[in-house]
């Protein structure tokens, strides 16, 4: 039971951290129908700006952290502004690619800051109780998976909130509908462009914590746990928030329970399913959801006119 | 465009490429046929240090001096003598761009040294600029390509697949190449043919090595609180990761301590929940990692997280100073005696040998960092120079010779490693064991150089590489 709870935290926390990448992702398709394949970087560029402030720097870590992700959020912006807009009533296909070159663009310089070693974010949390963990009831929990976790559903929680009542969220879901109605309504369609690349930077820049956070470290390979929100996008439908935390717990949970319960299925039923089965086993989830449904459990339904 | 002038273009393009195949050979290619035919009796096992009057050269060497500076750092090369010049291809950017500079800074470092110290013969030795292969084996290639007809050898070639992925054409080119990488199949003819010029513990005897060690070292080391009956394996699918997993079950066996399980997964499939699941919920004694820096603090800590905190051994692909840092989350769980570490090839920066010495005080005017890299780039060089040295003596410095010099000479490197006969088909088999310790500028400690285990001394190595 304890090892079932134990992969249910860990599975959980996982999925929460993905979430605010897949969010990221959904937030830029749905205003510029763009998969943005520029997030993995924002993810891990983030990092490392906590970290340079935070090690190099020798800022507290609180402020550090703070500057980090309004720096990854105005990335994003100025990455909209220069990069993105001028694309505008361009193939979408484009976009795309122009998209893979801002997260090369990134990512080399990123990885000439790392260097040869790998970088801490300077938290706090593997000092608090044993080596940042805490045991209750044989549970082991990890104080930044549970923060992970809080501040996920805090920012879920705002990013919703926002988008019913704040004037730009509306906005935002206004565009998300249609670009050219929006502009005739009076709406500035490229500030909300802009803010919705703030917003995926600022949410980047959280998972990008988390995931190098603690004993995870900044490398030149910590995109790649980024990457692994994107399955998690397509389970839950590209434009659909709701999906894409639904999809993120999916992978999370997925990964974990594999995680744990590998081994022990493999002896039982004496088959053997693979090392880094847990790492494939969600996208055999994508695409066993995809026959089922092809646009995702929450993504809108296309119909298009022949 | 008409079917018949297709055709004309297809015919066309299919005879350029004929004749390009047919005529298409290098001046090297007809200059090795030559070597080959005047030394008709020498085979690739024959003696390569002769008495030779004068110095037969080929691609790559000059009478013209070499540079003064390349890549920024001295050359440290005698204006009175000509040039031997060296490829490199290394990665500066993909998984491994971060190690590439300092180990092309090690590298240029030893030339510096050797060149001020005498140089090989009448030649000093020059590294043309380093090729970013970016650890991409079809990149590898396109900068062996690039380089293979202004070199006389290459200095390094990083990665066991990528350097495997050229093994073909350095074996038609008749040129040596030093593998910045320890997979024991490097040791044998039957693999390189001679053309990799290997150097530093293989992954497969730390293996070895590693279990014999934590065998026979754990209980003490940890007041009896450890007495090693099972062990994990985890690590990366990899030729380190493989050979280094073969060495262990093997001297496993040897010490009838049972192997519970093995987590062996492709770098981007590995899991680290999956690893630290292993630790938590089938324990063992010790467990032994191999796999890259980003997760290998993430499987230690991850486990410690839960309360376990197993005896350890990382390969030293999976140890690096940064872990043992000040402001390191995981200094005091590397610190506290229970993990330890292979040496990455070669015995760390602050080891006691000449070799050590001379490296501490060439590097030191270049940097005032003691990254095991520099050791690597430092250190890989040493045998090459050897081979070089041969080569002059045998009187031919052509590409033939060289590799013919590295078939069957002993090299050695002033105790950085132990002495070698290349071409021998016995790989080093000799560990370095470190522990992490943050106070010293390598991260790492020796505990015990040139270990070798029953089980390494007593494994018949002839039968090829582990994995």
């Amino acid at each position: 039971m304890n090892i079932f709870l134990q992969a249910t935290f860990e599975g959980l926390s996982l999925g929460a951290v993905y979430s605010l990448v897949a969010i990221g992702f959904v937030l830029i398709f749905r205003a510029t129908d763009v998969l943005s394949f520029a997030q993995p970087a924002m993810v891990v560029v983030g990092a490392g700006f906590i970290s340079y402030f935070a090690t190099q720097l020798g800022i507290p870590f609180i402020f550090a952290f703070i500057i980090g992700i309004i720096l990854t959020g105005l990335l994003g912006f100025i990455l909209e502004r220069t990069f993105l807009r001028p694309m505008v009533g361009e193939p979408v296909f484009s976009v795309a690619v122009l998209t893979i070159g801002i997260d090369i663009l990134l990512r080399v310089i990123l990885d000439n800051w790392i260097g040869i070693n790998p970088k801490y974010m300077g938290d706090p949390f593997p000092s608090y109780g044993n080596f940042g963990s805490l045991n209750i009831g044989g549970l082991t929990i990890k104080y930044l998976e549970v923060t992970a976790l809080i501040t996920s559903l805090i920012l879920i929680s705002i990013l919703s909130v926002f988008f019913k009542r704040s004037k730009y969220g509306v906005a935002m879901r206004a565009t998300s509908l249609d670009q050219e109605a929006a502009l005739a309504q009076g709406i500035n369609v490229g500030r909300v462009f802009g803010l919705v690349w703030f917003i995926a930077g600022l949410l980047a820049a959280f998972a990008g914590f988390f995931i190098t956070g603690g004993f995870n470290t900044l490398t030149n390979t910590s995109f790649i746990s980024a990457l692994r929100a994107l399955p998690a996008v397509v389970i839950g439908g590209l434009d659909s928030i709701t999906g894409a935390i639904i999809g993120s717990l999916i992978i999370g949970l997925t990964q974990a329970y594999v995680g744990y319960y590998q081994f022990d299925i493999e002896s039982a039923y004496n088959i053997k399913l693979g090392n880094g089965f847990s790492i494939v086993a969600p996208y055999l989830i994508m695409f066993v959801i995809l026959l089922v449904k092809p646009h995702g459990l929450f993504g809108t339904e296309e119909v298009e006119r022949v | 465009m008409k079917p018949l002038r297709k055709q004309g273009i297809i015919i066309f393009s299919i005879l350029a490429l004929i004749l390009v195949a047919c005529g298409g050979a290098t001046e090297e290619t007809s200059e090795v046929e030559e070597v080959v035919a005047e030394e008709v009796t020498e085979t690739l096992d024959s003696p390569a240090v002769t008495t030779a009057g004068t110095v037969k050269t080929g691609v790559g060497i000059t009478e013209e001096a070499c540079p003064e500076v390349i890549s920024n750092i001295p050359t440290g090369a005698d204006p009175t003598k000509g040039c031997i010049y060296l490829g490199m291809l290394n990665d500066y950017s993909g998984p491994f761009g971060a190690a590439g500079p300092a180990l092309d800074i090690g590298q240029r470092a030893f030339w510096l040294w050797a060149n001020s110290t005498g140089g090989i013969g009448d030649y000093s030795v020059a590294i043309r600029e380093g090729f970013d292969a970016s650890y991409n084996p079809q990149k590898h290639l396109e900068g062996y390509n690039s380089l293979k007809d202004s070199v006389a050898a290459f200095s390094m070639s990083l990665g066991t697949p990528q350097t495997l992925f050229i093994l073909d054409n350095l074996n038609e080119d008749d040129m040596v190449a030093v593998p910045m990488s320890w997979w024991s199949g490097w040791a044998y003819k039957g693999v390189d043919a001679s053309t990799v010029i290997e150097f530093g513990t293989q992954y497969c005897a730390d293996g070895m090595n590693a279990m014999d060690w934590a065998s026979a070292n754990a209980g003490p080391l940890t007041g009896g609180l450890v007495d090693i009956n099972t062990v994990g394996i985890i690590g990366y699918e990899s030729d380190y990761g493989k050979d280094f997993a073969f060495g262990i079950k093997a001297a496993a066996a040897n010490a009838g301590v049972e192997v519970a399980w093995e987590y062996l997964a492709p770098p981007t499939e590995f899991d680290v929940t999956q690893a630290v699941g292993l630790l938590v919920t089938k324990p063992v004694d010790a467990y032994f990692l191999a796999t890259g820096l980003a997760v290998a603090p993430q499987v230690a800590g991850g486990a410690a997280q839960q309360g376990v905190t197993p005896f350890a051994m990382f390969l030293g692909t999976s140890y690096n100073d940064a872990f043992v840092a000040e402001g390191s989350a995981v200094k005091g769980l590397f610190e506290s005696g229970l993990i330890y570490a292979m040496s990455f090839g070669i015995a760390p920066y602050e080891a006691d040998t000449v070799g050590h010495a001379t490296m501490r005080q060439t590097l030191g005017q270049i940097t005032d960092s003691a990254s095991t890299f520099f050791v690597g780039g430092w250190g890989s060089q040493y045998h090459l120079k050897g081979v070089l040295e041969a080569a002059v003596k045998g009187g031919d410095l052509t590409k033939a010779g060289i590799r013919r010099a590295a078939t069957n000479v002993t090299v050695s490197s002033d105790g950085m490693m132990p002495e070698k006969k290349l071409g021998s088909g016995l790989p080093d088999v000799a560990s370095t064991i470190t522990k992490p310790d943050g106070s010293v500028g390598s991260g790492a400690v020796v505990v015990k150089k040139d270990y070798v285990g029953p089980s390494a001394s007593a494994y018949d190595w002839s039968v090829g590489p582990c994995s």
